[in-house]
């Protein structure tokens, strides 16, 4: 053993280490965020009672922070949510929208004798961070308004107070987080639509993207609506799954690999797991869990690779009156992304009357009657070109907006009808907190 | 906001990271060894009447006996120690085949939905590298093969599902001769891996994987331009998570000499 075979094998451990460290880039993929479980027992306290439906909406509005607010930012909005399951249990999400670092509250909420209390956990979307929250409004901090059978007229700054407390990850809540009412949420009608279904599997959510599961789950993310990816497998089912290829971006692994069309629907369901666990779900299934279990109230319906338009269009035009049937008011819209599905779409001899979404060229989405026309964000702030639309009877939603700044800046433009994004908590607060 | 690693950032990294690892290789490759013998080499004045005994390594002297002599790497770089002049050499052209054992090294989980699941995490592997043996001690070359990485059969309702997934790598290799007949090899570059479903059907699939390779060789003459050689080495699909620890033996064939 010479000075040189020493030298040689530490340069191939510097390689081996190099190559590590290029590999090592990934890890934060493989992270998981875990939300904290088990919460709702804090809730089952001996004569706990669900807030009536006008407490809840009564507690809806922008709140100045007091305690807390270093970490939460000056202001947070709250809006209430909620999910089905099993077509009977419906649970009710309180949400709350913070502006740093896109941290939102998920809260549920119980009458205890004369208060209110809530216990939920928070999340910030930029990183792992997690942790608890409790908050009380006692009698005489506004429960005694929001309990009245009466409730609730319009509050007034400082009615309601939420003296609350958080922790960071499993610990207990030791630090204190308070909230005061401030004025009702922005009312403008506006969709923060999100992508992916909810959010992107890479956000580490508890759901993977294009999920039934993150469907679920958007509500309580901020979103008012969805926007699917649509393929179709070598069988023609379509089903929702956003890359061209099956890898472990999205899916566990099963050692099946290549294009998502090469394999059955049968195939894809026996052997295919997405990132969390759950099934690639078909559109029917995603569509009846945006029906039958969320308040979501805008579909749009990506079409990435989609052979057969006119069976798209008969899902489409089955969920638009199962909605209408259950009074569910639910835009569902086939979206148009490329010349390809454009030709597609066309072809079909109603799809003047077909809600569409175009996200080609206004002349493009007015020829073919689209409900909406969705230009790119990168094209900038399309504020006149909004206004025509708008006057022409189109909706005007922006894709994909993620950055703060940019989604503060066209949300102040006051020109868009929706956004979509992968961050509806973001949206959500910089459109809820907007005065009008 | 946060920005997951892309695609690009990813191959970017190992871009970078096989270049500092081919600049350190060729940096080291360019200086020779500050062995002790070498040190005394090169200050000892030659004594009168003694004639140096000089290794010529572009032809190669014979023994005594009238065999091939043989050199080290050692010796090699003795004989040539500036590899910047003109006239350079001899480089040779190393051909590797191997055949051995290999062992799917990586977490496998079969989907949950099968039941009486069987895995096969072995198999026999091939390999064919083509190495360009320098006048230091860098060698380079690429490297191809077939290896089976896995295969997992189980039935859903009754039905036999059988899934296979093999990988051919297409590297880039480097290697260096650390003592003499021990070599060691670093690789980078695309497996294309392909899988096999038999379910419903008879479906195939295929995808590139970047990804890395190491081993290590001793190889022993049998010839004149013939040896044998085990070798233990890892390949790593990093993309796709599949990676293999391989054992050996290889036939490597001096093909040609210039």
């Amino acid at each position: 053993m010479n000075v040189s075979f020493f030298r040689s094998l530490t340069l191939f451990l510097l390689a081996g280490f190099v190559a590590y460290l290029g590999g090592g880039c990934r890890t934060k993929f493989d992270t998981a965020v875990v939300i904290p479980q088990n919460l709702k027992a804090g809730l089952d306290l001996p004569g706990a009672k669900l807030l009536f439906a006008q407490t809840r909406k009564a507690c809806e509005g922008v709140y100045a922070v007091s305690d807390g607010s270093d970490v939460f930012g000056a202001e947070i909005a709250a809006k209430w949510s909620y999910t089905v399951k099993n077509k009977v249990d419906t649970t009710y999400h309180f949400s709350l929208f913070c502006e740093p670092q896109a941290t939102y509250f998920v809260l549920e909420g119980r009458q205890v004798a004369d208060s209110i209390i809530f216990l939920g956990y928070w999340r910030r979307l930029v990183n792992a961070d997690v942790g608890t929250a409790r908050f009380v409004v006692r009698r005489n901090g506004g429960a005694r308004v929001l309990l009245a059978p009466d409730c609730c007229q319009a509050l007034k700054p400082g009615d309601v107070v939420f003296k609350g407390m958080y922790g960071n990850g499993e610990e207990n809540q030791k630090y204190p987080l308070t909230l005061s009412f401030n004025r009702p949420l922005n009312p403008k009608p506006f969709q923060i639509i999100a992508h992916r279904s909810g959010g992107r599997t890479s956000d580490l959510l508890p759901a993977s993207e294009n999920s039934v599961e993150i469907i679920r789950l958007a509500p309580e993310l901020g979103a008012t609506g969805v926007e699917f990816d649509i393929r179709q497998t070598k069988d023609g089912v379509p089903i929702l799954y956003h890359d061209d290829q099956l890898n472990l971006r999205l899916t566990q692994k099963s050692g099946l690999i290549g294009p998502v069309e090469n394999y059955t629907y049968k195939q894809l369901t026996s052997l295919v797991r997405l990132v969390n666990g759950e099934q690639i779900p078909t559109l029917e299934e995603a569509l009846t869990a945006v029906i039958d279990d969320t308040p979501l109230q805008t579909v749009w319906m990506d079409s990435k690779l989609i052979r057969d338009m006119p069976l798209i269009r008969e899902i489409h035009k089955k969920y638009i009156a199962k909605a209408a049937a259950q009074g569910r008011k639910v835009n569902i819209y086939i979206g148009l992304p490329t010349e390809t599905t454009l030709n597609q779409f066309e072809a079909l001899d109603d799809h003047l009357s077909a809600p569409s979404l175009c996200e080609l060229d206004t002349s493009i989405a007015r020829r073919i009657n689209a409900k909406v026309w969705a230009p790119r964000f990168t094209l900038g702030n399309p504020v006149e070109s909004a206004k025509v639309m708008q006057a022409a009877g189109l909706k005007v939603f922006v894709w994909t907006l993620d950055v703060p700044d940019f989604v503060r800046q066209f949300i102040d433009g006051g020109a868009l009808d929706g956004i979509l994004t992968n961050y509806s908590a973001i949206v959500a607060y910089y459109h809820y907190v907007q005065k009008p | 906001m946060y920005k997951s690693p892309s695609p690009m950032s990813f191959c970017r990294n190992w871009f970078i990271a096989w270049l500092v690892v081919g600049l350190a290789f060729s940096a080291l490759a360019q200086q020779p060894a500050p062995t002790p013998a070498r040190a005394r080499k090169a200050t000892a004045k030659p004594r009168s009447g003694y004639k140096q005994r000089v290794f010529n390594a572009r032809a190669p002297g014979y023994t005594k006996k009238g065999q091939l002599r043989r050199l080290s790497p050692d010796q090699l770089w003795d004989a040539q120690p500036d590899s910047t002049r003109p006239n350079r050499g001899p480089f040779r052209l190393l051909v590797y085949a191997g055949l051995g054992a290999s062992y799917y090294a990586t977490p496998l989980n079969s989907p949950v939905a099968l039941v009486d699941k069987q895995q096969l995490r072995w198999s026999i592997p091939l390999s064919l590298r083509v190495m360009w043996q320098t006048d230091h001690r860098m060698r380079l070359g690429i490297e191809t093969g077939y290896v089976s990485m896995y295969s997992y059969k189980g039935t859903r309702n009754g039905e036999l599902a059988n899934v296979r997934v093999s990988a051919t790598p297409i590297l880039a290799v480097f290697s260096m001769s650390v003592v003499k007949r021990f070599a060691l090899y670093a690789g980078t570059g695309p497996y294309r891996i392909n899988s096999n479903l038999q379910y419903d059907g008879d479906t195939q699939g295929t995808t590139y994987s970047l990804g890395w390779m190491a081993a290590g060789t001793y190889t022993q003459p049998l010839g004149k331009n013939i040896g044998i050689a085990a070798e233990l080495k890892w390949y790593d699909a990093t993309q796709t998570k599949d990676a293999c620890f391989i054992a050996q033996a290889t036939l490597v064939w001096r093909a040609l000499t210039w």
